[in-house]
């Protein structure tokens, strides 16, 4: 009987892959569809400026940013105050999924006392924002110290707002081992975020950017310390993936606003659909690289 | 081993007492003849509802919306068909069953059919159209229904028109193969009277329950048998019991309180929320849910886990009635559509089937339970429906983990295990009459 009906046993198995295979990979695709639109529409993304800067800190990138985008972002600025305290300048439009956030501290100075409190603030404001504006991921972007500030705020407080996912997370010219151009790095504000590394979220994809004047320095943070952030980042998270930008344009307090960064932002930050010369400028980026 | 197999014996032999009593054997015929329509209807549901609709499973895996051209005319195309061949069988129903009760008498069965079938429709009047706000009623008759959902109703009017029709008609009816006016006037004459009585009978009745319930006598029965699956909750001992009574609803032809109760439930959209958070089904917070352990593990082929009842039939069952309708109900039970089954064995009204139809989805249930308990599999969080092969249902709804889909596998095993002695009582009996008690 088996061997007369063969050719049915056969067909009846390949009817049942043809049916199991895709019927798996339609319940995988329906989950993750599913798991998408469980995401609010509204993603922020929130800057956090460096030392010694003012929550206008980037205003030209944001002009600069704004020129190219499709759409235009409302910007909504908030300046922390040492008690904990916020006053907010600008809105949001209502119907603008992708806003800009910066965040500024009153007291901003340098130093590791003060990057720990200005991530306890970044915190509070955090909370305060997902209250008021309730979205559930958001993209942080970090210049310098703010990035110092991001990665400790990733590391021990966002825990603190469960619901919150993060998307993308970018640093541009951040010292993860303050102005040590050590390629052994020790500093205290070092240890600290290599301390506490196991907090970041293992889902995170995030880009480091530095940027070179010459060999060692973008004029201001050691290149080496950009660099140490490998080692804080890697085997914690999903991707990491460090950019080295060089040429016009690149000493510390420019970077934000290079043509260069504008366009790394646009393609890796904001995952924008980039025009093909700004997604070959960013490649050739990325291989220099390697 | 005896004692089980005297009793499987009893029962067959109750079976077929039962099938030679005038009333009881009108039923199964009816349900019988009915088999070509709803094995057609069977087919159609197949098409629209797997294939041309939006959760079709068809449509899903294939992504067929994407790419078949005029889908959206296929769509409403089989809808059609399927609202008009399925969506008026309670109607022919009624018809088959008063005309099967009177046929034996000497009495216009003919007469007794067509009335039936007014009865049956009048009962089913929308008396919104008479309230104030009459504009908001969208049709005449609650055509919701005519289908499948009205055959109880529809066989209890029939047979009670039929009884009206074989007690009031004045004089015998005399068949005759070539009509004329004169005979099919003295026809209306004969049968004035148990026409009139059961119209107004119905009709009283029909608008009596108005006040009760807006939805009909039918609605008023839905209403009354949905009852008790309000509050099932968590509870393993009330999830087997409401699936008790459900599947016995089935039996006697109240299709459906609760066939699939879908992904909308508070608990299981709160399962699907976790699930959905936590990357995993696992540790879903309602694990014991009749989503999770009916729809998803006792529902293989439709209720009373029927693709089981017919692997039986397939592999040891000689009765020749049987395999027929096994056969051409294969495919539509693939995909959970069991009303071939049935009317054309038929299960319903019968009560050597009515057995393991109750018993395999119990014992499925049992099984899901215990694995559940025990860790061995988690509890379906994502979204299945209607219409995906039962046996997937739980591989794809804990998001394709294979011990679901072993589960679902050793279910269907046993449930095929404890219709396969009914099958074969069953065969014995279509051997050789009395004999077979030695045997």
């Amino acid at each position: 009987m088996l061997k007369r009906n063969w050719w049915q046993w056969l067909l009846g198995v390949v009817i049942l892959v043809g049916v199991c295979w895709p019927a798996y990979n339609w319940t995988r695709a329906n989950i993750k569809t599913l798991k998408d639109a469980g995401r609010t529409r509204m993603a922020p993304v929130i800057m956090v400026p460096g030392s010694s800067a003012s929550q206008n800190r980037f205003d030209s990138l944001i002009t600069e940013l704004g020129k190219e985008t499709p759409q235009k972002h409302s910007v909504l600025k908030l300046t922390v105050a040492t008690d904990g305290s916020i006053t907010y300048s600008g809105h949001l439009k209502q119907n603008d999924n992708e806003p800009f956030i910066v965040i500024g501290f009153a007291n901003n100075k340098d130093g590791k006392a003060n990057i720990d409190k200005q991530a306890v603030w970044l915190n509070i404001a955090f909370k305060e924002l997902v209250k008021t504006y309730r979205f559930n991921h958001f993209r942080a972007l970090g210049h310098s110290n703010g990035g110092l500030i991001w990665t400790l705020f990733l590391e021990r407080y966002l825990k603190q707002s469960p619901k919150i996912t993060i998307d993308r997370f970018m640093t541009i010219a951040t010292p993860y081992n303050m102005e040590s151009t050590s390629t052994t790095p020790k500093t205290s504000m070092y240890q600290e975020l290599y301390k506490y590394r196991a907090g970041l979220p293992n889902s995170l994809t995030m880009y480091s950017i530095a940027g070179t004047e010459n060999y060692t320095s973008d004029g201001t943070v050691p290149y080496n310390s950009v660099n140490a952030g490998k080692y804080i980042f890697q085997n914690q998270i999903k991707h990491f993936t460090e950019v080295t930008v060089t040429g016009a344009n690149t000493t510390h307090s420019d970077l934000p606003q290079n043509k260069q960064i504008v366009g790394l932002i646009r393609e890796y930050l904001l995952e924008e659909d980039v025009p093909n010369k700004v997604r070959r400028q960013n490649q050739q980026q990325l291989r220099g690289e390697d | 081993m005896r004692t089980i197999k005297s009793l499987l014996l009893g029962l067959q032999c109750f079976d077929q007492t039962m099938a030679r009593q005038r009333y009881f054997r009108a039923i199964r015929d009816t349900l019988t003849l009915l088999f070509p329509f709803v094995l057609i209807g069977a087919y159609i549901n197949v098409l629209n509802q797997a294939i041309f609709q939006k959760n079709g499973f068809f449509n899903h895996i294939y992504y067929l919306s994407h790419w078949v051209p005029g889908f959206e005319d296929l769509a409403s195309y089989t809808g059609m068909l399927s609202v008009s061949v399925n969506g008026v069988l309670a109607v022919i129903a009624a018809f088959a069953v008063a005309n099967l009760v009177v046929r034996p008498t000497n009495h216009d069965d003919l007469m007794a059919g067509l009335t039936a079938s007014l009865s049956f429709v009048m009962l089913n009047f929308n008396f919104a159209l008479f309230s104030k706000d009459g504009r908001t009623a969208t049709s005449q008759f609650l055509e919701g229904n005519l289908g499948m959902q009205g055959i109880f109703l529809a066989l209890l009017v029939g047979l009670l028109t039929g009884w009206l029709f074989s007690k009031l008609a004045r004089r015998p009816h005399v068949h005759q193969l070539i009509e004329t006016r004169t005979h099919l006037l003295a026809r209306a004459q004969a049968n004035l009277l148990p026409i009139s009585v059961t119209l107004v009978i119905f009709g009283a009745l029909g608008y009596g329950v108005s006040y009760l319930s807006n939805g009909g006598v039918n609605g008023l029965f839905y209403q009354l048998f949905r009852y008790p699956f309000g509050h099932v909750g968590q509870v393993m001992l009330l999830i087997f019991s409401a699936t008790l009574l459900s599947n016995f609803f089935w039996l006697i032809g109240i299709i459906g309180p609760i066939s699939f109760s879908g992904n909308n439930s508070v608990r299981t959209v709160q399962n699907l929320e976790y699930a959905l958070q936590h990357g995993s089904a696992w540790g879903a917070p309602n694990p014991i849910t009749m989503h999770t352990i009916f729809d998803a593990f006792a529902n293989v082929g439709g209720p009373g886990m029927t693709l089981a009842l017919i692997i039986a039939i397939l592999w040891r069952s000689r009765n020749h009635d049987f395999r027929l309708v096994a056969k051409t109900s294969l495919l539509p039970s693939l995909f959970n559509f069991n009303q071939p089954l049935l009317v054309g064995l038929p299960i319903m009204y019968s009560p050597i089937l009515a057995v393991p139809f109750l018993l395999a989805p119990m014992a499925s249930m049992g099984i899901t339970w215990v694995a559940l308990k025990l860790q061995f599999m988690p509890p379906v969080a994502y979204p299945i429906y209607r219409t995906m092969p039962g046996f997937l249902m739980g591989w794809l709804g804990t998001g394709g983990d294979w011990h679901a889909l072993l589960v679902s596998v050793i279910n269907l095993t046993v449930a095929t295990a404890i219709y396969l002695p009914f099958i074969l009582i069953n065969n014995q009996a279509e051997l050789g009459g009395d004999h077979d008690a030695e045997a």
